[in-house]
């Protein structure tokens, strides 16, 4: 998997690439709680270029969220499609996580809460 | 008696060198005339599906005329139909005398010698004499040498004949080595090779052109249309509709980018509904293969079912029945689909395999077409031997319909059902792959194959975090996958200690906003599969995963 972080005037972007798993999961952690040390107002993770997930990065996913629900931060995933969608569904996140289509929508919502 | 015996002589020259009947025909009658030294000779010939008796005469009239003379009719007539020669002084006072309503000419008709043409026990026609100059009757001496006028005669008219029906059959011949030209013109190549797919064919009309056709397509996006179909009748009608349906069949494969079989096969009844005529239909047997997702479609439209040898022995696929084509334009059409890798060969056919008959009655499909079927196995030899036992069934037979086999041969190398690998994160995707391609093979539907992939990686990655998690070195693992008409299995065996079903239950919980992180692997693993069973076998752990196949590939 390849991240890449981008910072917009309102938020940060983390895109990531390729296949999300054990194997890279801990380098997508390290990156996910320097954001929470960065405390950013506004984080999105797109998937739309991510072929595989598995429960281990949803963990992230969930730690992520669980940080910026007690910090009142602003919190979204975006292009989750395909087999990602699938793995994405089965855990259920998306009855609590934001998500929408693309990284364009979540950057110009006024907010990002459910 | 030398006059007569020269025009004799004449007339036997004349008669071995022309091949123009009518000509023929009044060169005969005028000499006769002058040998019978009498005022009128007539020919009379069959004609007509009535066998009525068309009169040539000297009597140029009469020839304007078209006279016949009814079947059975008159002197004439009795003649034909006894074959003897008659004399008659006073034809107008014969009970048997007719006079055509047609002839219109002054003849009277008094003195008659009336003789058969005759060809063994087969009566070619008759001759008449009528009206010695001399006046009185006609002597016996006359319808003596009218009689070897006549053997003459009946001997050129067989030849006339005989050469007329040789050109004639040469003339059909013509035709229809002209019409099976251009029928073949509407067939593919009888052998191709499509990427990992071979098509073979054994197409027999049961005459010089047929009603049965095969036909395949490759489409843009690398899918395969093939299949077999039957039109009612024979000869050449049957032809043109053949050639109607592979055009047809032709123009429209390109839709199955876009569109099922079975709405293709809709699409293309209600055209052939529009240029079809009543009463007429053709049934087909067509198969779509799409090599990237190794699905098969079948839809089998009035014709036998498909075969496919799944390695053990051929089997008759079982899919919906649907209506021949061309009948009626809301005839809907299922299909049904199937993984490719069901069997390593498909037979596609028409009825004229299964119906054919030997010589003691029998029907090919009685017993030998399963007899044959269970020595014929599957490789490069099938359709051979198949061909050859169902021309040996039907040699002799005395009839033989159309019959067309179109043999499918999946040469794709299967992928591998197990891997052995050391479990460590970034060689999960190792298992990955494995499971991917196997399933892909199988022509497991696409969401399917990601759900099982998942359920799989969990499992690993478990192994790798959980059971693995203080070993440094070692860390085997091995992945095996078996599937059978009802399911598939997954074995995940390893080293390390593995939990147990009671554990599994109770660890497993669905997620939820407030739940710790962790655990949701197991869900995933337990919302995928249909079956988890966690045992240990022989000092190993081993993971059981079973996936319905009702709901991982259609079919």
């Amino acid at each position: 998997m390849k991240p890449t972080v981008r910072i917009h005037p309102n938020a940060t972007v983390i895109e990531l690439e390729g296949e999300a798993d054990l194997a890279t999961v801990p380098q997508f952690q390290q990156l996910v709680r320097e954001q929470m040390k960065a405390n950013v107002k506004r984080l999105i993770i797109d998937f739309s270029k991510v072929t595989f997930v598995n429960t281990p990065v949803w963990a992230v996913v969930v730690e992520y969220y669980q940080h910026s629900s007690g910090a009142g931060t602003e919190f979204a995933l975006t292009g989750i499609h395909g087999r990602v969608e699938a793995s994405f569904n089965i855990v259920r996140l998306g009855a609590f996580v934001v998500h929408l289509p693309t990284v364009q929508d979540a950057l110009d919502a006024a907010t990002l809460a459910r | 008696m030398q006059l007569r015996q020269n025009v004799l002589i004449d007339v036997a020259r004349r008669l071995s060198s022309t091949q123009n009947l009518v000509e023929l025909v009044d060169h005969i009658l005028q000499r006769s005339r002058e040998v019978m030294d009498c005022e009128v000779c007539s020919i009379l010939l069959p004609d007509g599906p009535e066998e009525d008796l068309l009169i040539r005469s000297t009597l140029d009239p009469i020839n304007a005329m078209d006279v016949r003379v009814p079947k059975g009719k008159g002197i004439a007539g009795d003649v034909y139909a006894t074959k003897r020669a008659v004399n008659i002084e006073d034809a107008l006072s014969d009970p048997r005398h007719f006079r055509p309503a047609a002839d219109q000419s002054d003849l009277v008709t008094r003195a008659m010698v009336t003789i058969p043409l005759l060809d063994g026990e087969r009566c070619l026609g008759v001759m008449q004499a009528i009206n010695p100059n001399r006046g009185g009757a006609f002597t016996a001496q006359d319808v003596e040498m009218f009689e070897s006028f006549g053997s003459l005669i009946a001997v050129t008219l067989l030849r006339l004949e005989s050469q007329k029906k040789a050109i004639q059959e040469a003339e059909t011949r013509q035709q229809l080595s002209s019409a099976k030209e251009i029928q073949d013109s509407f067939l593919p190549a009888p052998q191709v090779r499509l990427g990992d797919v071979e098509v073979e064919s054994f197409y027999q009309p049961a005459s010089e052109v047929g009603g049965d056709f095969y036909f395949w397509h490759q489409i843009d996006d690398g899918k395969i249309l093939l299949g077999v179909g039957d039109v009612c009748g024979k000869g050449l009608p049957a032809a043109l509709d053949m050639a109607r349906g592979t055009t047809l069949i032709a123009s429209t494969a390109h839709l199955c980018v876009s569109m099922g079989l079975a709405e293709w096969t809709a699409t293309l009844n209600q055209r052939l509904c529009g240029v079809m005529k009543a009463g007429r239909f053709i049934a087909i047997n067509a198969m779509l293969i799409c090599p990237k997702t190794r699905r098969v479609s079948l839809c089998c439209a009035g014709l036998p079912g498909a075969q496919v040898f799944d390695g053990q022995k051929w089997q008759e696929v079982a899919a919906p029945a649907n209506a021949p084509l061309g009948i009626a334009r809301v005839a809907r059409y299922e299909e049904r689909v199937l993984s490719l890798s069901r069997g390593c060969q498909w037979m596609l056919f028409t009825d004229g395999i299964t119906e054919v008959q030997n010589r003691a009655g029998e029907h090919f499909e009685d017993r030998a077409f399963a007899e044959t079927l269970a020595q014929t196995g599957c490789g490069k030899d099938s359709l051979k031997h198949l061909v050859e036992k169902w021309s040996a069934f039907a040699h002799g037979a005395a009839y033989q319909d159309d019959a067309t086999v179109l043999m499918i041969t999946d040469h794709a190398t299967p992928p591998p059902n197990e891997i052995a690998l050391t479990c460590q994160p970034d060689t999960l995707r190792l298992v990955r792959e494995f499971i991917d391609a196997w399933a892909l093979w199988h022509g497991i539907a696409d969401d399917v194959i990601g759900l099982i992939v998942l359920g799989c990686d969990e499992v690993m990655s478990n192994i790798c975090k959980y059971a693995y998690c203080s070993v440094d070195g070692g860390r085997p693992a091995c992945c095996r996958i078996e599937s059978d008409d009802s399911a598939i299995r997954i074995f995940i065996e390893h080293q390390g200690e593995g939990i147990t079903n009671e554990d599994f239950a109770r660890l497993v919980t669905p997620p939820c906003e407030g739940q710790r992180i962790g655990g949701l692997g197991l869900h995933v693993i337990q919302e995928v599969f249909d079956r988890v069973d966690f045992r240990r076998e022989e000092g190993r752990s081993v993971i059981e995963l079973v996936k319905s196949l009702s709901a991982a590939r259609a079919g």
